[in-house]
């Protein structure tokens, strides 16, 4: 990879795609734990809820408007990252939901 | 690197926050990406704490388990709630200071978050040992 190759430049282009697609899996997969650990504790409504919210994560990584590098205009990553944190604090919330659930049957 | 910077002066830049893309250059575009980068990193790890938050709250259907875990269980959930909302704030602080080509902030939130891991892991291993000794007895 030399400074002269016109595609040394794309490889932080390609790594945050990635990282993008890492984190809208990571948003999936936990609120898909959170569903199926309601499920076995015993929790349905939490888990109706977490299966909820991983479906949304699913269309939030699905449907948000891809961030486009090549013009100075498209280069936003704003709305899809404030959807991300919201995806990410709703898990949260479920996951309080589910430890207060618990804790109540103790 | 100077051959990378961007000045909108062509037409007013539309893009949202206008906190953020209301002042100073366009900066370099690695270093822009960078900053993306790391935000995400944070939320990642805030879904971490969430994950481990919903790990610790199953440990409840091998039996009873001491109030303290369930306690540990919705602090790591919620604070990983905290960190997503302080990815958004620390990107838009990184970004602004990138544009105005200020020194970049430190992440402040870091020293916190290695002393509560540090914290709940001597507390579970304190835990876990505890338990471990009133098996054997």
């Amino acid at each position: 990879m030399s400074a002269a190759n016109p595609d040394t430049h794309r490889a932080p282009v390609d790594r945050t795609t990635l990282s993008w697609q890492r984190t809208v899996m990571h948003s999936v997969i936990v609120a898909l734990v959170a569903a199926f650990a309601a499920i076995y504790l015993g929790e349905p409504a939490v888990a109706v809820v977490a299966a909820l919210l991983a479906g949304f994560a699913v269309i939030v990584g699905a449907t948000t408007r891809r961030v486009k590098r090549a013009e100075v205009d498209q280069r936003n990553p704003w709305m899809l990252m404030l959807r991300t944190a919201l995806v990410l604090a709703a898990s949260g919330l479920v996951a309080v939901m589910l430890v207060v659930a618990v804790a109540l049957e103790l | 690197m100077q051959a990378y910077r961007y000045r909108a002066v062509v037409h007013e830049d539309q893009r949202r926050p206008r906190s953020v893309y209301s002042v100073g250059d366009e900066p370099e575009v690695q270093a822009s990406l960078a900053n993306e980068r790391t935000a995400l990193s944070w939320i990642r790890t805030g879904m971490t704490l969430v994950a481990g938050g919903v790990a610790l709250a199953t440990l409840s259907s091998f039996g009873e388990v001491p109030l303290v875990i369930l306690a540990i269980a919705g602090l790591a959930s919620l604070g990983g709630v905290a960190l997503g909302v302080w990815a958004l704030v620390s990107w838009r602080r990184t970004e602004r200071a990138l544009r105005r080509g200020q020194p970049l902030p430190a992440p402040s939130v870091l020293p916190w978050l290695v002393a509560g891991v540090v914290v709940v892991g001597l507390l579970l291993a304190g835990v876990t040992a505890f338990q471990a000794i009133e098996l054997t007895r």
